[in-house]
């Protein structure tokens, strides 16, 4: 049997035939289906649900909406738990668990608690004057342990989540009534339009006030708008999405809740949440605004709750926080909660009110109804730990700025609904680069001017009655759309018509004064989160921080959870207090993204796992069925060796390597970048891009070139081919093969539109097979290509196209392991037929596929430079040998200018050389430094090897000077010990290049 | 200057907080300064402090456009550390690493530095050999680095996912112990309070509108609250360093990035030691996650963050450590970095004679403030740069002299080749 | 996440982009002839303005087509697009 103690007999909008059980900090609760995990807790009367964060104070919930900062929970067990869920908008479902953070061994006993009895001694900032000595580091594990508020699952998260594109004429953000006669108007117009809410439930405020539309009650106008929206093929509704985030050119970004369940996705393994990117040609803010605590001592307390809550609470929820409700307010809009409870019939011992005695609808109605109110009263304070049990109240002064001495006296009662006003919700509005004003009237922020489009309607404007908001909807709803380049249309429905037309008739009341002499400042709390009292605000301001990013940074007001929404305008106003300023002149800070939380996972999106597309991968998929060990070199997943049963990691490469050389190898190459350069002009384009001669090279040639930026660093290198007269293919570094190509295009458009030339990548189209070996060709010459491919007719750095069974196939005599080696390009659909067909037919040669690891002792015993590990961001060609291109090439390339530079002829630079060191065993790892006698720096190992072929360990190295040191013997610090190593060229094996010309 | 101590709180609580003095004055502008610094961030108060404490010039203003310490001292995501690759930058930033350690005592105010050590992460055996490197170049210079394990790696970071399935694997790392964060807002009100102390006029609200010069030689600055005379003007103004070259009449090799921070929800301790790379991540002592990676991808001014960047870098963050996905992310928001075409920073003469540059820090800035204070007040001092500070000079762009550091700032080397 | 009216394929999202830094940068004539510091200003040096830049946008993941643009650095706005070979129109113009 259910037992709400605080539910109330009015229907509220909750269905009390579906019971829902849950668990809140190991205690079995019930609510109904309706309900939210907030509205439940008030009904099962529990009163101490969180913890603050500095000082463990006892808290209870504050609000029903998004504001909330008191009722942060966890929700959910295991992987699937959520830290930090605001209680007010986690809808109840059956089962639900939750507990509370930030406490131990729960919300209603917490032994942190005692923090609090040193308040005192812990103001703002105050570990910035201490915790110094003798060193930060003892103080700081304890204080990270104390902070934190939820703890993060260690498993993975078992839902997943989406993204969307979306586009729209007017894109409404807010389901109450201004949003629903906006989203109405524009629709008419014709606009394609998208009405956004946060809430499960659209209709905003019209869920919980009782008011009235044309005539009827609002929630039957409510119900029968939706249904007219639905009904529109060029309107979409979403409800619970929340639009977090206002970028350029009008692009919001949203997100979307799927799941039913708080913690789940969508049953049958739907996603979870999903994000919204959305451009709209035409927003309109319809977000509402968010009431705003009263500042006093013990304002904190369980029981204390907004006044607008407290109504949603009984009106909506059928549950009263309490039994004996008082009222703290300053303005007439509050009294409602007075006259609502009173018609639910909870008692409402008293209206307190700041502003003198004045006549107003409102509070003659309070009057008829008997309720005792206290006009030019303020709470002074209050009692209760764990709930609140009596305010002490006391007449304020003719201004208002002080209490009237002894005439304070205790009133009873175990909840209080304050009102201080409202704070409209600007964020996204700021966030669209919107400049906001400060409304005197309603003492708050509200929009100005903006260069986005976009317009706002309704309670964020300052407009809090229902008819400004209907109105103002109706209005700008169609005007947008005309702007968003829709006709007029010839006939307009009138504007939704409400009786609500009242004032509030507020009066600023930024915070309590003193009392008989004494301030009570560092007992009312402004920021509740983060336990930032009036106190805090004043030291900074006597301290000097008294910019609104001082104060923020100071005290940490509105950095928690919530990010301030109930306190930040508090905190400005006292601010302005503390120094003589009016709120409007302090100013306010930035209002950054995301206007709520929003799930990392959600901002990842599918990019995760499998799917984040982090590395391209190759054509051929034989290595992945065969032992290939994937990693990743330079943004590509290529075979570093194939491993074999019995063998190290070392023995396999050893092996791949010796076969290269021994007899033949066959090598994935396809991430090697190829481009198409073709025209009339492709020679001189070529010829202004590499360093080499272009214009020389014979059709059917092939040859090595570098490519500089113009600072003269080497940023690619390669061997290009000239299939034809204006037929060119040019292959960059692995790493290239996107960059280069747009580089090229880049000069092309930009810089030298006269030459006609076209870039074409075709690094994905064209797969290359690399055999290399003294058996290679018997290898090669097996597929019968009908190519001669003796050296006479096809000698080293040639290339011939031909097909193989119609499929077209260039082949390409250049070595990259210094053995005679064919590149073999052919689309890349055909990569892996071709590659398992070449290890079938190369079997009786002994072919062996060769992964990069065994590779690269290949190149580094032919010392081959590879870009960007013997070379950097500085290297030139001088530097790695090639001091012929600048003198003797007659015209000009990129970066040939900056080589002369006096900087780049240093005798002193870096310079590529071989070092033998004279342990011929020695292991030398990669980056390790050369020293010289007096051991100092002098250089690094880029690569090294202990080469088989050789019988030697040998090193490519970066060494200051190092060609003019070529013979002498430099020191390699391995560890603490210190190896020599003599200096020599770098080309190790086969120094003059005999074997390629076999 | 009022000392902060454990019984100064105990004292000021006694009577309620209100008698705490203020951290620094509000001075109105004077005629003339021997030393005018333009920007009130962590530079250039650093080097007002400096000034004063260590070359008797107490005579100096720091103009500041809004509120000190409101540019990217404020914004960034504080990471400090010294493991750099050239020479010129390790022995640079090593000595602010120290300054760092000392910062606390020497400000008697609590900067927080915390050195729960700095740890980069190899995803491929290319970058295992880099980072033997830089901790050889490192320990060979006397800085303390070590190389790390799978295994020391996964015991650092519990969370950490070795191998993803999207192919991302882990090969080892490293770790600078002595690095670590600090708390930013501290280091700039920290010093500002210290050279208040001094003498030094800190002028808020006070924006520079253009120089007075004659014969090529700086007489004085013009300002927003008027104009002031002096013959020695320091520039440390990350984010407008081109704007007021312009009005100096010299260009400058500066593009400004956006440069985007965010930070989680706060949490019980998940990640005690700064982790960098593309994207950096740290755990503050408030228990947020605090996150950053690169540059938004063109130049802008504009101090807020743009969507890709976020997803890009949470995309990374749960490739990392998928044990995140349901935390929730608070809060966004950027800074503007002057980036150099080398990453490293200029400093020294300017092409105006009694004009010094101290810009162009790029994403470095927050890790250089002591030394970069110490060495510009020093050079303004002697009118020569600074020994440590020499290679950083302007004249680097037309030598070619470049120092490259572009590999220690996790961007793309090979996007900015091109 | 700005928006770029292409010349060829109309308004896109900055993803499909690639920003090229400033427009109007002339490599000089003939490099042998200029001294290290006009090269190094060449190479180096930009104006990397508050307020109007005219810069360099290509539609990388479209037509592949570079063009200039005039956008203010703050707020992003694009007020001119305009072909690569073509000097920045006068308006808005405020660099030289």
């Amino acid at each position: 049997m259910i037992t709400n103690k605080a539910r109330l007999d009015c229907p509220g909008a909750i269905d009390r035939n579906r019971t829902l059980r849950f668990t809140f900090d190991g205690k079995k609760y019930c609510g109904y289906q309706g309900d939210t995990l907030a509205s439940a807790l008030i009904a099962n009367d529990v009163n101490v649900v969180a913890r603050s964060f500095k000082l463990h104070r006892p808290r209870g919930v504050l609000s029903a909406g998004v504001e909330e900062c008191n009722a942060i929970v966890q929700v959910g067990e295991g992987a699937g738990r959520e830290v930090s869920a605001r209680a007010t908008q986690v809808l109840l479902y059956d089962g639900l668990v939750a507990e509370s953070q930030n406490c131990w061994p729960s919300a209603q006993f917490d032994i942190s608690a005692i923090y609090s009895l040193f308040s005192r001694f812990l103001p703002a900032g105050f570990y910035l004057k201490t915790f110094m000595w003798p060193h930060w580091h003892w103080y700081e594990g304890f204080i990270r342990r104390a902070a934190g508020l939820g703890r993060v699952n260690d498993e993975a998260d078992p839902d997943y989540y989406t993204k969307r594109f979306c586009n729209c004429d007017v894109l409404v953000v807010g389901g109450g009534p201004a949003g629903i006669t906006a989203a109405l108007s524009a629709a008419h117009v014709g606009a394609s339009v998208m009405l956004l809410d946060d809430q499960a439930q659209l209709g905003g405020t019209l869920l919980w006030e009782n008011e009235s539309i044309d005539g009827r009650d609002a929630k039957e106008w409510l119900s029968l708008s939706l249904t007219h929206l639905d009904s529109l093929e060029n309107v979409q509704v979403l409800p619970h999405t929340v639009a977090v985030g206002y970028y350029d050119h009008n692009f919001v970004t949203a997100v979307q809740t799927l799941g039913v369940h708080h913690c789940a996705g969508v049953p049958g393994n739907g996603p979870r949440q999903r994000l919204l990117k959305i451009r709209a040609a035409q927003v309109v803010l319809a977000t509402g605004a968010i009431e705003r605590p009263m500042v006093f001592p013990d304002n904190d307390r369980p029981g204390i709750l907004l006044a607008s809550a407290v109504r949603h609470y009984a009106n909506r929820y059928a549950v009263s926080p309490g039994k004996s409700v008082a009222l703290f307010t300053n303005n007439d809009f509050a009294y409602r909660t007075a006259l609502d409870l009173l018609a639910h019939g909870v008692a409402v011992c008293a209206i307190i009110d700041i502003r003198p005695v004045h006549k107003s609808v409102m509070i003659s109605r309070a009057r008829e109804l008997g309720i005792r109110l206290l006009s030019g009263y303020g709470v002074i304070a209050t009692t209760g730990r764990k709930r609140l049990k009596r305010v002490q109240v006391a007449p304020l002064n003719d201004t208002g700025t002080a209490f009237v001495p002894g005439a304070h006296h205790w009133i009873d009662c175990d909840t209080l609904a304050m009102s201080g006003g409202w704070n409209p919700v600007v964020h996204l509005y700021s966030q669209a680069g919107g400049k906001l004003k400060f409304d005197t009237e309603f003492a708050s922020f509200v929009p100005d001017q903006c260069e986005q489009r976009l317009t706002s309607v309704g309670a964020v404007n300052g407009s809090y009655t229902l008819n400004q908001c209907l109105t103002e909807g109706h209005k700008k709803g169609s005007a947008v759309a005309i702007a968003a380049g829709f006709l007029s249309p010839a006939v307009s429905p009138d504007a939704p018509l409400s009786q609500d037309d009242s004032d509030s008739h507020l009066q600023p009341y930024w915070q309590t004064p003193a009392i008989d002499g004494n301030s009570s400042a560092d007992s009312q709390w402004v920021d509740f989160l983060n336990d930032v009292t009036v106190a805090d605000i004043n030291l900074s301001a006597k301290e000097g921080f008294r910019s609104v990013e001082h104060l923020k940074r100071y005290t940490a007001t509105g950095m928690a959870v919530d990010q301030g929404k109930t306190s930040n305008i508090n905190a400005l106003a006292v601010m302005g207090q503390a120094t003589q300023r009016e709120v409007g002149q302090v100013g306010t800070t930035r209002f950054r993204p995301p206007y709520l939380p929003v799930t990392i996972g959600t901002l990842a999106g599918s990019r995760v796992g499998e799917l984040s597309n982090r590395y391209r991968r190759l054509p051929v998929v034989w290595h992945w069925h065969n032992n290939g060990i994937a990693e990743d070199h330079s943004g590509w997943l290529r075979p570093a060796y194939y491993a074999r049963e019995g063998e190290t990691e070392e023995q396999s490469i050893t092996r791949e390597a010796m076969a290269a050389r021994q007899s033949a190898a066959l090598f994935d190459s396809s991430s090697l970048g190829k481009i198409e350069v073709q025209g009339t002009d492709a020679a001189e384009f070529l010829n202004r891009v590499y360093i080499n001669n272009v214009k020389t090279l014979q059709v059917g040639k092939v040859r090595y070139g570098m490519m500089l930026n113009d600072n003269g660093s080497i940023i690619d290198d390669g061997v290009f081919a000239r299939l034809g007269h204006d037929h060119f293919l040019v292959t960059t570094s692995s790493e290239g093969a996107l960059t280069i190509a747009a580089w090229m295009e880049q000069r092309l458009q930009c810089d030298w539109r006269d030459l006609e030339v076209f870039i074409t990548p075709v690094t994905a189209q064209w797969a290359t097979l690399t055999l290399s070996g003294p058996r290679s060709r018997s290898v090669l010459e097996k597929l019968g290509l009908g190519v001669d491919l003796s050296t006479d007719h096809f000698p080293h750095m040639s290339v011939a196209s031909t097909e193989l069974e119609g499929i077209s196939l260039r082949v390409f005599r250049v070595s990259f392991t210094g053995e005679t080696s064919y590149e073999l390009n052919i689309p890349a659909d055909y990569a892996d037929s071709l590659w398992q067909l070449l290890l079938k037919k190369g079997k009786s040669e002994g072919i062996t596929p060769l992964g990069m690891e065994a590779l690269n002792i290949l190149r580094i015993e032919k010392g081959f430079l590879e870009v960007g590990v013997e070379t950097s961001v500085e290297t030139t060609p001088l530097d790695v040998g090639w001091s012929v291109p600048v003198s003797l090439k007659s015209a000009d390339f990129i970066g040939r200018r900056s080589l002369v530079r006096s900087h780049n002829q240093r005798a002193d630079r870096l310079q590529l050389v071989g070092l033998r060191p004279q342990d011929r065993a020695l292991q030398v790892p990669e980056g390790t430094l050369v020293l010289n006698e007096q051991r100092e720096r002098v250089g690094h190992v880029t690569s090294s090897c202990n080469s088989f072929s050789l019988n030697a360990s040998i090193c490519m190295a970066m060494v200051q000077a190092g060609e003019s040191l070529i013979g002498s013997t430099l020191v390699l610090a391995i560890g603490s010990v210190d190896h020599p190593a003599e200096v020599s060229s770098s080309a190790f094996y086969d120094p003059k290049g005999d074997l390629l010309n076999v | 200057m009022h000392r902060h101590s454990i019984l100064s709180i105990a004292k000021h609580a006694l009577t309620g907080h209100r008698h705490w003095p203020q951290f620094w004055r509000t001075p109105a502008p004077q005629s003339h300064y021997d030393v005018v610094i333009v920007g009130g961030g962590g530079h250039g108060l650093a080097t007002a402090y400096y000034l004063a404490k260590e070359h008797g010039i107490c005579n100096v203003a720091v103009l500041e456009k809004g509120w000190l310490g409101g540019g990217n001292t404020g914004r960034n995501t504080a990471i400090i550390r010294s493991n750099y690759l050239n020479p010129v930058s390790t022995r640079f930033y090593d000595l602010s690493l120290k300054l760092y350690e000392g910062l606390s005592q020497e400000l008697n105010y609590n900067i927080m530095f915390s050195q729960r050590g700095v740890v980069n992460i190899a995803h491929s055996r290319a970058q295992l050999r880099m980072m033997n490197y830089r901790v050889n170049a490192l320990q060979h210079a006397g800085i303390e680095a070590e190389m790390l394990s799978i295994e020391e790696l996964k015991f650092l970071m519990p969370l950490l996912r070795e191998n993803s399935p999207s192919g991302r694997q882990t090969f080892g790392g490293f770790i600078q112990r002595r690095g670590g964060t600090a708390r930013h807002d501290a280091v700039a009100w920290g010093y500002a309070r210290a050279a208040d102390a001094l003498g030094v006029d800190i002028i808020q609200n006070c924006e520079v509108t253009g120089f007075n010069q004659s014969n090529g030689e700086v007489v004085g600055v013009q300002t927003s609250q008027g104009e002031i005379k002096t013959s020695r003007v320091g520039l440390a103004v990350a984010g407008h360093s081109s704007e007021l070259a312009t009005k100096l009449g010299f260009r400058l090799p500066i593009t400004s990035m956006a440069l985007q921070a965010m930070v989680s929800e706060p949490v019980k301790p998940v990640l005690d030691v700064v982790l960098d790379g593309t994207i950096y991540v740290s755990q503050s002592d408030r228990g947020e996650l605090v996150l950053g990676g690169g540059t938004d991808v063109y130049n802008s001014y504009a101090q807020r963050g743009n969507l890709p960047r976020v997803e890009n870098n949470m995309s990374e963050l749960l490739d990392l450590f998928p044990a995140f996905s349901r935390l929730k992310f608070m809060r966004q928001w950027a800074g503007t970095v002057d980036t150099t075409p080398d990453s490293s920073p200029i400093m020294g003469h300017s092409p105006v004679e009694g004009v010094y540059l101290n810009c162009g820090w790029g994403t470095y800035g927050f890790k250089a403030i002591p030394a970069g204070g110490l060495t510009f007040a020093d050079t303004i001092a002697n009118g020569r740069p600074h020994p440590l500070i020499d290679a950083f000079s302007l004249q680097r762009f037309t030598s070619g002299a470049l120092i490259d550091e572009g590999d220690s700032s996790g961007m793309d080397d090979k996007e900015a080749l091109l | 996440m700005i928006q770029i009216d292409c010349p060829l394929c109309g308004l896109r999202d900055e993803r499909e982009f690639t920003w090229g830094g400033e427009a109007h940068i002339c490599r000089p004539e003939n490099p042998d002839t200029v001294g290290d510091e006009e090269w190094g200003s060449y190479l180096f040096m930009r104006q990397n303005p508050r307020g109007n830049h005219r810069e360099r946008w290509c539609h990388s993941y479209g037509c592949n087509q570079w063009f200039n643009l005039i956008r203010d650095t703050v707020s992003h706005k694009i007020t001119s697009i305009y072909p690569i070979d073509q000097l920045a129109p006068e308006s808005g113009d405020d660099n030289e």
